[in-house]
């Protein structure tokens, strides 16, 4: 679900957003009830002149009309600029008993500790919208909604002291100011930063990750003191700055280096190798930028494809994922009907596998045209792979050196090979082969 | 130099402030990623008394990849070839932006001290090794006093 939310507002990029820090008023919708009217307010106007607007507006006693943000009453003597409302954001104003008292607030986050606050939001936006264009984090706007209507008119009985209270609904109770609800309690969610016209709801997933670098921790790699920084979950805490913890997922990304868990997904690790330190949600390697986030998503799919026993047709152009139910190697592809050996990836054969050969294409009939040509397309590209790459003798995979010794390790199996010999690592390679 | 990251301004700057006892690491004049180092022979070893000089390079993709380390010096050792090559897993696939060229020279003294014939880079010392561990540390220790006392840097 996180994810189509994040799709779907990277899919709408292109409108950019309009700053705000220049504009000297800020249009600001307000709902009451069902009436819903937009005020354009100037930046320095105070909620105590919304209330007296609002009340002239619906012709009701002043002391009645409350203005809520973000699950609590704001003081009068707040400007709309110190509220944290951001351009075209929602106000709520509810009307109040006469004898009830409702204690005004000055900020909305202020009761988050210290080390948590500003949770730092996607969408990753930017008006820089070609392919492999860099997503910033923007900081989030702490929210409150209905669980039931919705409705953002919800009265907190506090705000959230942790990062539990915001992210596990029901922790902290409220109540609804509809009249027709019942039974609902206050979700707690994220808007992001900047405004974004015409886009979905604006819900941001909170990256919990990140913080602002409050303490001045030295990034781990860099030994830079910036903000905001990645916070590990291990017991040391280790802080790394944004431009680093990007190229270190590239890095791992590009080396085959995330590994799958089942809580979090296909993850990293604190590079200091710490136990129980992996980044729990996903949502933070779109720091990689579009591209790198794709090809990520791809290779994620993949590991989780494969451990739950699933296959790709090894086929060139072909290549579709499905799940295998027959025992034995031999195995069908539901797509192009080709028949390989699940073990070596290679055509169907007799006896044991050779990984030295890729005959793919050798037992295929090429009765239809259009495959026919399509293959003998990609035979360039087949007999490419076959020059520069070898099978690791373990699994098939087809491997490419790019440097180094030539003690491969295989980023699938985990297979340890010699890339003269292309037989398992032996003491022999070891002497003798090392460096070729 | 100008566009030197931090990180190696800083590592640089604590490895003269705060010296790690027996290594020095000191960057050459013309390449600031070009460091001379000095590794004194880890005692109770066949190397004690020796001073062994290495060069180390931090390429450009440094910290994110390791640091490329050589012995300048002769030395009979089972994970040291006689190119001066190291076969140590920190800096190949077990490296982490998270390790220093500190904890890469701790690292290589360490490996000075505890030789692993069973992880040979250099077989016929290995094989040394295995069969006369006597008679091999009696050559380490003729490899020291032959190549790293009295050495010079190499120039």
């Amino acid at each position: 679900m996180l994810s189509r939310v994040y799709s779907i507002m990277a899919a709408r990029r292109t409108q950019g957003w309009s700053a705000g820090p220049d504009y000297s008023s800020i249009a600001v919708n307000v709902r009451f009830g069902s009436h819903q009217t937009m005020y354009e307010l100037d930046r320095a106007f105070t909620v105590g002149e919304l209330r007296q607007k609002l009340s002239a507006d619906h012709n009701i006693p002043l002391p009645e009309v409350k203005v809520v943000l973000a699950g609590s009453v704001l003081a009068d003597d707040l400007t709309i600029e110190e509220s944290g409302v951001g351009m075209q954001s929602m106000l709520f104003a509810i009307r109040t008993k006469p004898s009830a008292t409702t204690q005004a607030t000055r900020g909305i986050t202020t009761s988050v500790s210290d080390s948590q606050t500003a949770p730092a939001a996607v969408p990753a936006t930017t008006s820089n919208t070609t392919a492999g264009g860099s997503c910033e984090v923007r900081p989030g706007r702490l929210r409150v909604k209905c669980s039931v209507c919705g409705d953002g008119a919800v009265l907190v009985e506090r705000g959230p002291g942790s990062w539990a209270d915001v992210l596990t609904p029901g922790r902290v109770t409220g109540k609804c100011q509809s009249l027709h609800c019942e039974d609902c309690k206050p979700v707690f969610y994220f808007k992001c930063v900047e405004d974004h016209q015409g886009s979905v709801d604006g819900t941001a997933v909170a990256l919990y990750h990140i913080r602002p670098n409050r303490r001045c921790v030295e990034c781990i790699t860099c030994a830079d003191v910036l903000s905001p920084v990645v916070v590990f979950p291990c017991q040391a805490s280790h802080v790394m700055c944004l431009h680093c913890f990007m190229e270190y997922c590239k890095v791992r990304l590009h080396e085959r280096g995330f590994v799958q868990r089942e809580q979090y997904g296909y993850t990293l690790p604190c590079p200091a190798g710490c136990a129980d330190s992996y980044i729990q949600e996903q949502h933070h390697f779109c720091i990689m930028g579009c591209t790198e986030y794709e090809r990520y998503k791809d290779f994620a799919a993949e590991e989780c494809l494969l451990a739950a026993g699933g296959v790709y047709c090894p086929r060139s152009g072909c290549g579709q994922p499905f799940m295998v139910d027959t025992p034995g190697p031999r195995v069908v592809c539901p797509q192009c009907h080709f028949v390989f050996c699940r073990n070596c990836q290679g055509a169907v054969h007799e006896g044991d596998c050779s990984f030295q050969t890729r005959s793919s294409e050798s037992s295929q009939d090429f009765s239809d045209p259009e495959r026919a040509e399509r293959a003998q397309w990609e035979r360039q590209t087949a007999q490419t792979i076959e020059v520069t790459t070898k099978g690791c003798p373990g699994c098939g995979t087809r491997t490419e050196r790019d440097g180094g010794c030539m003690h491969m390790v295989c980023f699938r199996c985990g297979e340890e090979w010699c890339w003269l010999c292309v037989k398992a690592w032996d003491r022999v390679c070891q002497s003798s082969h090392w460096f070729g | 130099m100008a566009g030197l990251p931090r990180r190696i301004i800083k590592e640089t700057q604590r490895l003269q402030a705060d010296p790690v006892p027996g290594i020095s690491a000191v960057p050459d004049e013309s390449n600031a990623r070009h460091f001379h180092v000095e590794v004194a022979g880890p005692v109770k070893s066949p190397y004690e008394g020796g001073t062994f000089h290495l060069e180390l390079f931090l390429p450009e993709e440094y910290p994110m990849s390791a640091p490329k380390v050589r012995f300048m010096t002769r030395i009979y050792h089972p994970n040291i070839d006689k190119l001066g090559r190291i076969c140590l897993d920190i800096l190949k696939d077990k490296w982490s932006p998270a390790l220093q060229i500190r904890t890469v020279l701790l690292s290589i003294q360490a490996l000075l001290s505890a030789p692993n014939p069973d992880d040979p880079l250099d077989t016929t010392v290995a094989e040394a090794w295995k069969r006369d561990e006597l008679g091999a540390i009696a050559q380490a220790r003729q490899f020291t006093k032959e190549y790293a006392m009295g050495n010079k840097p190499p120039q």
